[in-house]
């Protein structure tokens, strides 16, 4: 017993500071981001706002609606990109799982070769420009994420892991078809498996900022992370570059926090989806599918 | 699985006949009469480095406008910012897409090894056709140092000025206050006084000067290269530049001011210096200079700020390459491509509505060489003026200093011309040589803010940097370089003469010229 409570205590300690660790640089964050610009210089960073001021929120959505638009190009491309992609990943999947399917090796092997070898960005980039006709178009931004070769043999495997056989052969022999068996019986109790890759899905969209860059040259189109990673690397690019820097005075750099309030403009909403999709993480861990 | 492999190999073939396909239809474009306007409209595809400009079509339609009864083609612009138009360019550089013309420099989409690889369209060999104003505005060291190792000129120079100094940029309210005269400094470490009486009268101002890995003193004693002594006498020699005692003794007096507490204590991780010297929390700060570049700098600012140059005006090491326009390999129609840029660069009406847009839309005419950009406008490309042409026919703003024009063509024509600024080493294709220098620019850029900043303890980052530079190889490198600029220097043996000459007048060095005439 005594014994316990110092295991305990230590656990404890150890994970309070792991949380710490992980929380007070986005509190930092957040203060920065609500400090007045005058308080920063100052104070400089503090955990709690010196001079509190919404100004620099103000600033970023008041400063052209590209923000607001850009916001919802990324809603957008995550709720369709995400939903689209889980579904196809589920199906393939899906299919790959089945022993009885009959050309699953070779199916196996084309998803499993994409792992190891791939045409390289410029093949890839002529398919999406050239054939594909993706530049400036929303579609840029979605469809190239859409199969995942990791997800697919992640979710075979819960697949052929998970569903016994005996509750599909069970369902055939009450008549029921292939679609049915997947919608009405392989997903409900695939939901954690399925949750899981919606997630992964839901963050890659979200952060992309690389297909834009590629693709889109229309400012309508960008999405919110990427007008995040321009702003910082324009800042980059001119301290690298002396003569980018004389040359371009007018550049104007976006003061401390509003750089600092974009950045929680950005990852906000993806705090509030997490806990929602931790709930299925847990339960996947527990819950079998045939009880008793 | 052979099958596969034949499909893969066709569709190879397939893309990369297609890259090539186009060589022919240029031909057959390139016999257009310059003195007509063509029958047929084509449409070029114009990428710019620049903040993309959110009423960019009502400017592309007035352009088309105007060149209908010209050259019967429109535009369309891509503006991108720096960082993706570096990546997306290279990409569809790589993929062999098509555009027509594009921004392009020695530091921005490698204009000499794209130029050598074939991406770019030599125009050079049809300057006297198409663009004979624009390439007769260069000066004739501009178009030889664009010049690729095949003889042929890819680009057409942004016309602006090509040289610089460095000097300081100040408040000018403060040393009023304190009866300073800045050109009176001609070293940082002169300063030190000044400095600290300003930090311990002035609360706003703890850290009274500022600088980064661009803007470090080091600067002072150094330009362009890291291998000549540009800054400093001789530059008929090739040595490393990191281990001669002026680079030494600049990064000495960084780091004595920043133990004295006159440079922010984070100097080696961010970069805004020109943001905090906006807000007010610095007194100056080094930078390069050319005229106007304060009124450039701070449009919007509360604060009253000031220039001082403190080093000789030089040109600019490789003083074409800095910026450029280029057309691509890929463009269907390049003729048409040239009289559009020979356009661009003579023609105020459409480069000023490349940059300031639609008069009464976007901006106010107030003379004939001046306007007022409205306030809340939604087109301003000025502020990259300097990435797409003559700069000299661009309408100045009323903050601008009304003399700018002539000033920027007066530091030009005097400016010192240093024999190194056309020099380029080649690494001739020779493995070993290209990784050393891989290698090096490696270990240099990981040590120079590092060493010049004054963050840390100079001494031991300095040997550490030598340690490795030598493993590198970095003598070899020297001993090549030096090999190849002794051929280079034989091409133009009275700009050497006129060197020695120089340097005997400014710095008394007879000992050195000995070495040097040999």
């Amino acid at each position: 017993m005594h014994k316990n409570i110092k295991l305990e205590t230590f656990l404890h300690a150890f994970f309070l500071v792991l949380c710490a660790c992980s929380i007070i640089p986005l509190l930092l964050v957040i203060s920065v981001s609500l400090t007045s610009e005058s308080g920063i210089v100052s104070k400089g960073y503090t955990l709690l706002p010196s001079e509190l001021s919404t100004n620099a929120y103000e600033y970023i959505f008041k400063n052209g609606n590209s923000v607001a638009r850009a916001y919802g190009v990324t809603i957008i491309n995550t709720i369709t990109g995400a939903g689209i992609s889980t579904l196809l990943t589920a199906l393939f999947a899906y299919g790959l799982s089945k022993k009885d399917f009959r050309w699953r090796k070779i199916f196996t092997f084309y998803v499993f070769f994409t792992m190891l070898f791939n045409g390289g960005t410029v093949a890839w980039y002529i398919v999406c420009t050239k054939w594909l006709n993706l530049s400036n178009t929303i579609w840029a931004m979605i469809l190239p994420y859409l199969m995942n070769a990791w997800n697919i043999i992640i979710l075979r495997t819960f697949f052929s892991t998970t569903i016994p056989d005996g509750i599909i052969e069970s369902a055939k022999l009450d008549g029921a078809g292939e679609f049915r068996i997947f919608f009405q019986l392989v997903l409900p109790i695939s939901l954690p498996g399925i949750a899981t890759i919606a997630l992964f899905q839901t963050l890659a969209y979200w952060n992309d900022w690389w297909l834009p860059l590629l693709f889109i040259t229309e400012p309508k189109l960008y999405n919110l992370q990427f007008i995040l990673q321009n702003m910082m690397n324009n800042i980059q690019k001119m301290s690298e570059n002396s003569n980018y820097a004389l040359s371009t005075g007018a550049m104007d750099v976006p003061s401390e926090s509003a750089r600092m309030a974009l950045c929680i403009i950005a990852t906000g909403p993806i705090l509030f989806v997490y806990p929602f999709f931790q709930k299925y993480f847990i339960q996947g861990l527990t819950v079998g599918a045939i009880k008793g | 699985m052979k099958r596969v492999l034949a499909l893969f190999l066709a569709i190879a073939f397939a893309v990369i006949a297609g890259g090539c396909g186009n060589s022919g239809e240029q031909g057959a474009m390139l016999t257009e009469d310059p003195n007509e306007v063509p029958s047929d409209t084509y449409e070029i595809n114009w990428y710019l480095m620049g903040t993309p400009q959110e009423d960019i079509s009502s400017v592309e339609m007035a352009i088309n406008d105007y060149l209908k009864d010209k050259i019967n083609a429109t535009v369309k612009i891509h503006a991108m910012d720096a960082a993706q138009y570096e990546q997306k360019m290279n990409t569809m550089i790589q993929a062999g897409e098509y555009f027509d013309i594009a921004f392009a420099a020695r530091w921005m989409l490698d204009y000499f090894g794209n130029s050598e690889a074939g991406a770019y369209f030599p125009m050079g060999d049809y300057f006297d056709k198409y663009m004979p104003e624009s390439s007769k505005q260069m000066d004739p060291d501009q178009l030889e140092s664009i010049r690729v190792s095949d003889g042929k000129v890819y680009g057409l120079p942004v016309h602006k000025e090509y040289a610089g100094q460095i000097g300081w940029i100040y408040r000018k309210d403060i040393a009023d206050k304190y009866g300073i005269n800045m050109a009176d400094y001609k070293t940082v470490e002169s300063l030190k006084p000044v400095l600290e009486t300003i930090k311990a009268n002035e609360p706003d101002m703890q850290y009274p000067i500022d600088w980064d890995n661009d803007s470090a003193p080091r600067i002072l004693v150094e330009q362009e290269s890291n291998i000549f002594r540009n800054g400093m006498y001789s530059n008929l020699e090739v040595v490393n530049y990191m281990d001669t005692p002026e680079f030494k003794k600049a990064c000495e007096v960084a780091r004595d001011f920043y133990e004295s507490g006159l440079v922010k204590k984070d100097v080696l991780t961010t970069h805004d210096t020109i943001q905090r010297m906006k807000e007010g929390k610095c007194f100056c700060m080094l930078s390069p200079l050319k005229p106007g570049k304060v009124e450039e700098l701070f449009k919007n600012t509360n604060y009253e700020f000031a220039q001082q140059e403190i080093t000789a005006a030089r040109v600019d090491y490789m003083p074409g390459a800095a910026s450029m326009q280029v057309i691509s390999a890929t463009s269907k129609n390049p003729a048409r491509c040239m009289r559009f840029l020979e356009l661009l660069n003579t023609d105020p009406v459409l480069m000023n509505l490349v940059i300031y847009g639609i008069e009464g839309k976007h901006y106010n005419k107030i003379d004939e060489n001046t306007v007022q950009i409205k306030q809340g406008t939604t087109y301003d490309f000025s502020a990259n003026a300097w990435a797409v042409g003559n700069n000299f026919i661009v309408y100045l703003t009323d903050k601008d200093d009304p003399q700018k024009h002539e000033k920027l063509k007066e530091l030009n024509d005097n400016a010192e011309r240093l024999v190194s600024n056309l020099f380029m080493f080649d690494d001739k294709g020779d493995n070993e040589m290209i990784q050393i220098q891989t290698e090096l620019d490696v270990i240099n850029s990981r040590y120079m803010a590092q060493a010049t900043t004054g963050a840390l303890d100079p001494g031991p980052i300095l040997e550490q940097w030598k340690e490795e530079w030598k493993a590198a190889g970095g003598e070899k490198y020297i001993e090549e370089m030096s090999k190849q600029y002794e051929e280079f220097l034989k091409k133009y043996p009275e700009k050497v003469q006129e060197t020695i000459e120089r340097e005997k007048e400014l710095y008394n060095i007879e000992s050195k010229d000995d070495s040097l005439t040999e």
